[in-house]
């Protein structure tokens, strides 16, 4: 629990550690279609829900999105036939949103200051050392990728305008094709510094 | 910007009106490609935040995302030190010459400190052997010639080293000075490779064609690994000039070896 959270939130939490199991958590990965080392079907349905939460201004939409998932979970290890796991999610979404619109007031009437002792993780890498890692990945990539990062992101103000319509042009592009390479690019790099993470914390 | 992006903007500020915002929900849950335009657009909005681009409603809007939401200030957060990864690798690249440069340096370093430390390994070993031999001469002068000069004897006879590991033209003949009062001149020739049987030596001096010292027995030297010829010649019978001495061995006089040398009086 972190500092600030709401009492309905906490619930959450609780009953999510309450629920969740290796064994569900295996059904649900099989029920997405991903192996447990890849990941990457249930990494994209948390993200979908972070978004349906954030677009409904509740707070902690990552918890909320955790909630859904491990509901999910525990209804696939239960066996409970689903034809689309991914429209279940979104079903389970909605009831918990729900649950949050009731349980606002209550969270309202709750002293602020009731968390002030309960202080939030603060095991981050200095930025110096994210920067480093960084630069490590930019390294990494494709030198045209690289290329194309710069030149998109390295001009300022009007010039960046600019700069990125002659990139387009020079690389045969669309400005939303640009967009989207840019957006491909800036997707290997996080892969790239989520594994740097990873092996940094081993 | 296009519509559809402003509405993925305003779907992501929790601003678009329920009924399409309960739409673009479904959409997003049955397609793939709708979470990914949502998290490009999440990505424009985050740099248009970082460069104070948003208007102060869409900047309020999304300072309040960004409370409510631990990921999104991570985002933020992380778009800010991918700028300055970006910032500094462009930095390096700008000057592709210093970069060359640096690199190589950083390969000719090495390479220039092992030639560095070869070279000082090699003329530390020199002086040494030479310091060596030049003592072992002395002590060696001194307990062989006790019985025949004495110390004023010696104190006017001049010893010279002909070194063999010094390559000279004869341009850059040696240079050996003999002080008016000296008496005898002790001329070391040193031989290399060093002989291997024990036989005397055919000597002689010679200044332009002239011969001023000659002698057929002299006699081989050996101290540790080197091995060397003494000539001694009387300091009056030779003045300032060029000389030449030629050597070969008594059994095998075709085989003759030169070794110039300049002597100042």
């Amino acid at each position: 629990m972190t500092k600030g959270q709401s009492i309905p939130e906490v619930d959450a939490k609780v009953s999510r550690q309450r629920r969740i199991t290796r064994e569900s958590f295996a059904s649900l990965l099989a029920g997405l279609g991903d192996t447990p080392l890849e990941g990457s079907h249930y990494e994209q349905l948390r993200a979908k829900l972070i978004f349906f939460f954030s677009r409904r201004l509740l707070a902690f939409p990552e918890d909320l999105a955790d909630e859904v998932l491990d509901r999910l979970a525990y209804r696939i290890s239960q066996h409970t036939e689903i034809a689309s796991a991914e429209a279940f999610a979104l079903g389970i979404a909605r009831h918990v949103a729900q649950e949050q619109s009731g349980r606002k007031d209550q969270a309202q009437n709750v002293d602020p200051s009731f968390f002030d002792n309960v202080s939030a993780p603060t095991v981050t890498p200095s930025k110096e050392e994210e920067i480093v890692r960084m630069e490590q990945c930019l390294k990494k990539l494709p030198s045209s990728e690289a290329r194309l990062l710069r030149g998109y992101y390295c001009a300022t103000g009007n010039n960046q305008i600019k700069a990125r319509k002659s990139l387009a042009e020079k690389l045969g592009l669309s400005p939303i094709a640009l967009r989207q390479r840019v957006f491909l690019a800036r997707q290997r790099l996080r892969k790239c510094m989520t594994t740097a993470q990873d092996k940094n914390r081993k | 910007m296009n519509t559809d992006q402003q509405q993925l903007r305003d779907y992501l500020l929790g601003r678009l009106p329920e009924d399409l915002a309960t739409e673009l929900d479904t959409r997003l849950f049955t397609s793939d490609e709708l979470n990914r335009e949502l998290q490009n657009e999440q990505d424009s909005l985050i740099e248009d935040f970082v460069y104070s681009r948003l208007t102060s409603v869409d900047d309020a809007a999304f300072q309040a995302q960004c409370a409510r939401s631990p990921m999104l200030q991570e985002k933020v957060r992380s778009f800010r030190i991918f700028l300055s990864a970006l910032e500094r690798q462009s930095d390096s690249e700008s000057s592709p010459l210093i970069l060359h440069y640096r690199q190589f340096l950083s390969l000719l370093s090495p390479a220039l400190a092992l030639l560095l430390c070869l070279a000082s390994f090699l003329y530390t070993r020199e002086l040494r052997r030479n310091a060596i031999l030049n003592s072992q001469l002395l002590a060696s002068s001194r307990a062989h010639g006790s019985n025949a000069s004495s110390d004023e004897e010696r104190r006017s006879t001049v010893i010279a080293f002909l070194s063999a590991n010094v390559p000279r033209g004869p341009s850059s003949a040696p240079e050996i000075r003999v002080p008016v009062t000296s008496r005898l001149l002790e001329l070391q020739v040193e031989l290399q490779p060093s002989p291997s049987e024990e036989t005397d030596w055919d000597v002689e001096v010679l200044h332009n064609t002239e011969v001023i010292w000659k002698s057929a027995h002299v006699p081989l030297h050996r101290i540790g690994p080197e091995a060397f010829l003494s000539l001694l010649i009387d300091t009056e019978s030779i003045r300032t000039g060029s000389y030449v001495i030629r050597y070969s061995p008594h059994s095998d006089q075709g085989a003759a070896q030169f070794r110039s040398f300049h002597l100042v009086k």
